[in-house]
């Protein structure tokens, strides 16, 4: 970090790499310096050229004052800013981002689930985080590795914070994440049940043999093939990310979208 | 029998909100509460979540029976992928409803 006062500056000459993806995370830390620490300014310094190549595809630069680049191999989709609630744009934005990016790869009923679960992901966010930045999202298509990855990142009171709020719990960011993945937990104390969304999200990622990843707070929460991991960060981070990364190359059967009459009870 | 077309309730064909679900709930409740059975028609719908479906079923599963809702509750145009998510939503709200206490287990467990 470089700047005046009031300025801050990202210097990014030591980046030898940057997910695209992670542009989101990115985008949710320099809003909250600007908007919660009350800098005037914050920017970037220093960008190595393939780095900036990176970033400006998916017009995460743009909102620094950096030129909007064409995007010649059509993987990235767009980083963008949402409102809270505004479920409706963010679906709109997944068909129109998705256009030529890999998803033709995948099946239709693969397309049906991942964007599904990126709608129970961002529904989440905009439900508990209590976010006063709102939800960033972003996401690269891998070609040659057969691989979509997503984020979807709020800027709000974490896993650990929503218990707190939403039940009395005091428990630690890690305690946090493990219990919203437990089948039949829920912050919701209205009469409306809850607590499906994560599960499902996890139950499609182990079908897929893709990977999730969850940040909040201090705590970085991995699942891949059905193997748990969990670490503690040195710096936590201001609100939580939710990554998935699927298999666009699955062939498993993920229901046909056969329409039928149905008793379901 | 009344018949609810659900994308033209919430004028639109995502069912993506729990305040959508919400309309959809109080239309069911209605028409339950007068003793008429009803049909949710999904037609035309493009995309469902479990937010939404929550609040408009799952919530049913507080005030009536799981018999009660069988006998009264049927659903049309579900694509079978929506109807699996369907039925997980109603399994997960008979366990919600059925146990009052059951955050105090999930409490327990953490210690």
């Amino acid at each position: 970090m470089r700047g005046r006062q009031d300025e801050v500056a990202l210097d990014l000459a030591e980046c030898g790499w940057f997910d695209a993806e992670m542009s989101g995370p990115l985008g949710c830390i320099l809003d909250h310096i600007k908007n919660n620490l009350s800098f005037e300014k914050v920017g970037f310094c220093n960008i190595p050229a393939p780095i900036e190549d990176i970033l400006s595809r998916n017009f995460f630069l743009c909102d620094y004052g950096y030129k909007k680049a064409c995007e010649p191999a059509h993987t990235a989709v767009q980083y963008k800013n949402f409102a809270m609630k505004q479920t409706d744009l963010f679906y709109a934005y997944m068909v129109e981002g998705f256009k030529g990016k890999g998803v033709p790869a995948m099946s239709p009923p693969l397309k049906n689930l991942f964007m599904k679960s990126l709608l129970e992901i961002f529904d989440n966010a905009s439900t508990h985080s209590m976010s006063e930045l709102g939800v960033f999202a972003c996401g690269q298509f891998f070609p040659n590795r057969g691989q979509f990855r997503f984020s979807i990142t709020d800027g709000g009171i974490g896993f650990k914070g929503s218990l707190e709020r939403e039940l009395g719990i005091m428990c630690s960011c890690q305690e946090a994440i493990a219990l919203a993945f437990t089948q039949g937990f829920t912050t919701k104390k209205s009469n409306t049940p809850g607590g499906l969304g994560l599960k499902l999200l996890k139950e499609f990622i182990d079908k897929n043999q893709g990977r999730l990843v969850v940040v909040s707070g201090d705590a970085l929460w991995t699942r891949s093939l059905g193997e748990e991991e969990l670490y503690s960060l040195d710096h936590p981070f201001p609100g939580s990310i939710v990554e998935i990364e699927i298999n666009t190359h699955d062939g498993k059967r993920y229901t046909l979208d056969e329409d039928r009459n149905s008793q379901i009870f | 029998m009344s018949e609810l077309l659900v994308s033209h309730i919430i004028e639109k064909d995502l069912c993506i909100s729990a305040e959508d679900g919400d309309k959809i709930y109080h239309l069911v409740e209605s028409s339950l509460d007068k003793g008429q059975s009803v049909t949710l028609n999904f037609e035309g719908v493009e995309m469902i979540i479990s937010a939404f479906l929550n609040a408009a079923v799952g919530k049913l599963l507080q005030k009536y029976s799981y018999n009660f809702l069988k006998e009264h509750l049927w659903f049309t145009n579900l694509r079978e992928s929506d109807r699996d998510l369907l039925e997980r939503v109603i399994e997960n709200a008979q366990s919600y409803f059925a146990n009052p206490k059951r955050m105090d287990k999930f409490l327990r467990d953490m210690q």
